[in-house]
């Protein structure tokens, strides 16, 4: 388990000079930077910063369904992304890189329906299997508790909190080594948020987070390194510490105050 | 420049207002009450004359006697066809122009063309078919030319209901589902189609009430035959063209209205089905 900002950390995912337009429109200039293995990476800044932009680009649904042109690198393991074509490719990478998203958004279907839908499409038959996939998700979502008894309840029916960590389940049910969260929490009671919030904290050993938010505190309480976008552009990135208490740019420090945004 | 009277001002606006909601009020009652008494006339003369009897027994001397078991087959089996045929090809263009094009020249002709299908009037698609299938394909009269006449004829209704239950799906499903590992097929058929599934039901089932309430087509390319039916190339009558025959030929008005009265339940008992489901439909989505 190594969740430090040491020197040494491996790189997960190197972001060089990624910029994304929409129809010409730039929403994200030229970022680099990199996000380690093992670590939740947290991204702050207002809304339109292109956090979100950034977020889908590492799994490529912006390329696929929001029309994004990226430019630049983006590097999973050392391995080129922006290149990735063609369905079956983007399905593997896409449960390589999970992401949930800002509203909960289970499928009109069944708790354990909607965790086995992953595995399932992957190739995964066995009832047994699938049992203990959901079994494993649930818990790691801090949830099976909760639900233990009634997994055939529609998740559409859940409470908005138990919607969204099931999502996390649902993702966490493909075995990724990457988790995008764009705003897991902006509509989550504080309980559901700090369950969240401790699952990442627990699974970061294998799993890279990277965690969009709108919550400055958030990010303070749980990511080990941020990153700072303001208006299309990354204004910094480093140690979560530094950040909150010496950051290099202004501006930084301005947002953090909540002097905008 | 042409100025128009002004008419002088009978009533305070208010009122007019009253008196436009009652007129309107009006209206709808009077459309409701035509078509409750259509249904009252029909069953009043009809149902008298339905029973088991007449539903199961074959018709003899050409209806006049009996009752309309191979109509009722016969109406059955074209109806099937229709809709077996239909449904793959509708549900396979409403797919297409829902989740496969943007909105453009070519979503504008297929849908122009399908509108334009849904306005032909009945009695030239039974030409159509008469020509095409009967004639130029050797098909016959039979439940085979009939019932692809028919296919054509409900095409439209279960495009146009299709593309509208898939577009009532939420993004969002197609994301998660991509999000999940699938492709944009399996996004299709294990999300979105499922949770359209009521829409597409919806569509299909308006369509078998077109089809067995279809007189003019089906009497072109089926024919008239009270034999029951053994193969897709045998003739055969449905319960429509029956009714039709029975009182154009004055066979029986007793046999006609009990037909008629079959036909109506029928008829009512589909399209109760087909609200339900788009009641359903709908709730779930907005
Ligand atoms: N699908 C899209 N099409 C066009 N413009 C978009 C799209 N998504 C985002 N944008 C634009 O890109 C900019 C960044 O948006 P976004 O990445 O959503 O920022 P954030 O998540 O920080 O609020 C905004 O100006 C937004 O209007
Ligand atoms: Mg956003």
């Amino acid at each position: 388990m190594s969740g430090d900002s040491g020197t040494y950390a491996l790189v997960k995912i190197a972001a060089k000079d990624v910029e994304i337009r929409y129809r010409g429109k730039v929403a994200l200039k030229p970022a680099t930077f990199d996000i380690r293995s093992s670590t939740i990476h947290s991204i702050i800044g207002p809304a339109g910063s292109g956090k979100t932009s950034f977020l889908r680009s590492l799994n490529l649904m912006s390329l696929e369904l929001d029309g994004a042109a990226i430019k630049g690198s983006i590097k999973v393991d050392d391995d080129e992304i922006l290149t990735i074509r063609g369905a079956e490719k983007m399905a593997k990478l896409r449960r390589r890189i999970g992401i949930v998203f800002a509203t909960p958004q289970p499928l009109p279907r069944s708790i354990y329906e909607n965790i086995a839908f992953g595995p399932r499409i992957a190739g995964t038959r066995k009832k047994a299997d699938l049992d203990a996939l959901v079994e494993e998700s649930l818990r790691s979502a801090h949830m099976w508790d909760e639900v233990k008894d009634r997994l055939d309840l529609m998740g559409t029916s859940l409470s908005g909190g138990q919607q969204q960590r099931l999502c996390l389940a649902r993702t966490l049910a493909l075995k990724p080594d990457i988790v995008l969260l764009d705003e897991p929490c902006s509509a989550l009671d504080p309980i559901s948020t700090y369950k969240i919030e401790q699952s990442m904290q627990e699974l970061k050993g294998n799993i890279t987070f990277v965690l969009v938010t709108n919550n400055t505190k958030q990010a303070a309480r749980v990511a080990d390194r941020t990153a700072f976008f303001l208006m299309g552009e990354l204004v910094e990135d480093g140690p979560t510490a530094k950040i909150f208490t010496r950051p290099n740019d202004q501006r930084t420090g301005d947002y953090i105050e909540g002097r905008f945004g | 420049m042409i100025t128009l009277p002004r008419l002088p001002r009978l009533l305070h606006p208010r009122h007019a207002q009253v008196v436009a909601k009652a007129v309107l009020w009006a209206m709808t009652l009077a459309t409701v009450g035509v078509l409750f008494y259509i249904i009252y006339f029909v069953l009043r003369r009809g149902l008298g004359h339905v029973g088991w009897d007449f539903l199961t027994e074959m018709p003899r001397r050409s209806g006049s006697v009996g009752g309309i078991f191979s109509t009722i087959v016969g109406t059955l089996y074209v109806t099937g066809v229709g809709v077996v045929v239909a449904t793959p090809i509708g549900l396979g263009a409403a797919i297409y122009l829902a989740e496969y094009t943007r909105e453009g020249r070519l979503t504008r002709i297929v849908r122009f063309g399908a509108e334009s299908l849904a306005g032909v009037p009945s009695i030239i698609f039974g030409l159509f078919g008469f020509a095409f299938f009967v004639t130029y394909l050797r098909f016959g009269w039979s439940i085979l030319s009939g019932g692809l006449t028919l296919a054509f004829m409900i095409l439209p209704t279960i495009i146009r209901t299709s593309e509208e239950a898939l577009r009532a799906v939420p993004q969002s499903y197609r994301e998660v589902a991509l999000s999940l590992g699938a492709s944009k097929w399996q996004a299709i058929v294990r999300v979105v189609m499922p949770a359209a599934a009521p829409g597409i039901l919806t569509g299909i089932i308006l369509g078998v009430g077109r089809s067995v309430s279809e007189t003019a087509a089906v009497i072109f390319t089926s024919g008239v035959s009270l034999k029951m039916p053994h193969s897709l190339f045998d003739s055969t009558r449905t319960m429509s063209v029956h009714f039709y025959t029975l009182t154009m030929e004055s066979i029986s008005e007793p046999k006609a209205y009990a037909t008629a009265a079959v036909l109506v339940i029928t008829i009512l008992l589909i399209n109760v089905a087909a609200y339900t489901l788009m009641n359903r439909f709908t709730r779930k989505f907005r």
